[in-house]
């Protein structure tokens, strides 16, 4: 094969829309390397403005059906800024089993259905149900599990209705506590099978060093709160998130990328793991050795890894805090009204994918004037473009089918919502 | 009603953003608005994806309600059982054939989480799939008039049906 290679994949969908990755070198030159997300702009922003403070948790949560929770929470805890609200620990504790419950099911998702096939050289979850049916089926109940604990503390998963401002809607009973911890002690044995499954595949062996940006806190694995850390060693108050975090709008792409400057960085499991993972559980720290996880690990690919060991993570995290729940008094802290001001407030939280940023600012009839959200998704597009760049001339004399192979799955490893369809994207290569 | 009690879930499948693709889900809102017995439950699921075999497992017996394009009813789009009504077809989960699998998984289709099911052997014994021709799913609010009037006629099919279950 020649080093002129164009390639195109054409219409990635589910980055919160469509993309399309382009490639092109000459005689072993890249010429032109862009991600680029062409989705219609969704206003979110924008269809915020003029509307009540209150409001905008439940818009909010539409911005994405896989991490509503996350979304709801970022909103809730921006809300609660505004309006100078200071949640209790009981309301905290439930926010964290809900949010480890989303990882849950967002993580084995990603692992198990969009990543596994790739190691079992088969195109999609079905041809790899034909392969490995146990594996299959025993993602699909721990995908289900996390969604039980969901629906039986918020009533669904998907845009929950019992989370909002101040506290829960109605207070779960200790029935429910008690359903919920029955439900999470079943999954640990599929969740061991599955770290079982991946400890004997081998990710592609791939570095670049980059920043890891993540929540840090002095005495928990951060998820749902704490200090914004870049592994450079810069730290900020998350109502400073702008110093680390800038958004730049890139002309070929209906996504704004989010950087620290000219630098691009990287959110998601793998830098949480690399900023705090001596704050992670037991059980977590032996899955990622069985993993061969190592930290700080620069190797994109193991972001896979990464998920998995925060999967054992939030299962023996959630049944520590459901103890504590089912230990304390159980007060009712159903909403309570809240007299509208001018603020401003700012929720950063640990979405599945990477930190989450929802910042509002309220006049003093409480309607909002300004919204900023950063998604995960955003923050890592420069990082994966800059990879593609650093991978490709290591890739140049491969077949024409494994460097495809090699880039989808690079973009995979991290997890954007590109990842629901690459596997069916067409390659085109110009020789 | 506890769960194990229910008999039959119905599910209502669609985008209401789509236009005709929502009538599905259409059916699904009428026969909330209908006295149901205790026994039947109606979910407006939407566009589930693969929490779709959450809802179809573990239940005695599972009415699905979802749009068909006409073009893809036969042979692509699994078997008509039934071709009596023009206005909605039957189609038997095991019939439902795919050529190309999308299997993206955040927004799986109908076909293939049933095609899925069946390659882990999941039971789809209990499930039954009324399919709703329609002409096109574009991006406008609201059914077609003729979408409607298919819309009508499944939730009489259903009501007849849930009748005859109390019998």
């Amino acid at each position: 094969m020649s080093h002129d290679i164009h390639i195109n994949f054409p219409h990635i969908t589910r980055v919160e829309g469509h993309g399309n990755i382009v490639l092109n070198v000459k005689k072993g030159r890249i010429e032109d390397l862009r991600l680029e997300i062409v989705e219609s702009p969704r206003f979110f922003e924008v269809m915020l403005k003029g509307r009540p403070i209150l409001e905008a948790t439940s818009i909010t949560s539409r911005i994405c059906g896989i991490c509503a929770i996350s979304h709801t929470t970022a909103s809730i805890k921006a809300c609660e800024g505004v309006l100078e609200i200071t949640p209790p620990p009981e309301v905290v504790a439930l926010r964290k089993v809900l949010m480890n419950a989303e990882i849950l099911q967002s993580h084995i998702l990603h692992v198990c259905f969009l990543v596994l096939p790739d190691f079992f050289g088969v195109g999609s979850v079905i041809p790899l149900a034909e392969k490995d049916p146990e594996t299959v089926k025993c993602a699909l109940r721990l995908k289900s599990a996390a969604n039980e604990v969901s629906r039986i503390l918020v009533g669904r998963h998907v845009h929950p209705v019992g989370m909002t401002v101040g506290g829960f809607k109605r207070w779960p009973s200790k029935k429910a506590f008690e359903e919920v911890k029955k439900v999470l002690e079943g999954t640990l044995k599929d969740m061991e099978s599955i770290v079982n499954v991946f400890s004997t595949l081998k990710n592609p062996e791939f570095e670049r060093e980059t920043r890891y940006v993540s929540l840090t806190a002095e005495r928990e694995y951060a998820i749902y709160d704490g200090t914004l850390l870049s592994s450079d060693g810069e730290r900020h108050d998350t109502d400073d998130y702008k110093e680390l975090i800038t958004e730049e709008v890139v002309e070929y792409s209906t996504a704004k990328h989010a950087k620290k400057g000219d630098e691009c960085l990287m959110v998601g499991a793998l830098a949480r793991l690399n900023n705090n993972f001596e704050l992670i559980s037991r059980e977590a720290k032996e899955s990622a050795e069985k993993l061969k996880l190592t930290v700080p690990s620069i190797m994109p690919y193991m972001n896979n890894s990464a998920q998995l060991v925060e999967c054992v993570h939030t299962i023996h995290d959630s049944l520590r805090l459901i103890d504590e729940l089912m230990n304390s008094k159980g007060k009712d802290l159903k909403t309570k009204s809240h007299k509208p001001k001018a603020g401003r407030g700012v929720g950063v939280v640990q979405a599945p994918r990477g930190t989450l940023h929802h910042e509002y600012e309220t006049d003093k009839e409480g309607l909002i004037t300004s919204v900023n959200c950063i998604i995960p998704t955003a923050q890592n597009l420069a990082n994966i473009e800059k990879d593609i760049e650093a991978m490709v001339p290591l890739l140049l004399d491969k077949p024409k089918e494994e460097i495809g192979r090699s880039l989808e799955m690079l973009v995979r490893a991290y997890d954007p919502c590109i990842s629901c369809s690459t596997h069916f994207l067409k390659v085109d290569f110009v020789e | 009603m506890s769960s194990n009690e229910i008999t039959l879930t119905v599910i209502g499948l669609g985008s209401p953003l789509m236009g005709d693709d929502g009538v599905g889900l259409e059916v699904a809102h009428r026969l909330k608005h209908e006295e149901l017995p205790g026994s039947v439950e109606v979910l407006s699921a939407g566009t589930p994806g693969i929490d779709l075999i959450d809802m179809i497992t573990n239940r005695e017996r599972v009415i699905i309600v979802d749009a068909v394009k006409i073009n893809e009813m036969n042979p692509s789009y699994g078997r008509a059982v039934d071709e009596s009504s023009k206005d909605f077809v039957f189609i038997e989960p095991e019939s439902i054939r795919k050529k190309e699998i999308d299997a993206s998984v955040h927004e799986m289709g109908l076909d293939t989480t049933l095609i899925l099911m069946r390659t882990l052997k999941m039971d789809l014994s209990n499930v039954t799939i009324i399919g709703i021709p329609i002409r096109s799913a574009e991006q406008v609010r609201g059914l077609s008039k003729e979408a409607e009037k298919k819309a009508n006629k499944v939730t009489e099919h259903i009501l007849t049906l849930i009748k005859e279950m109390r019998k």
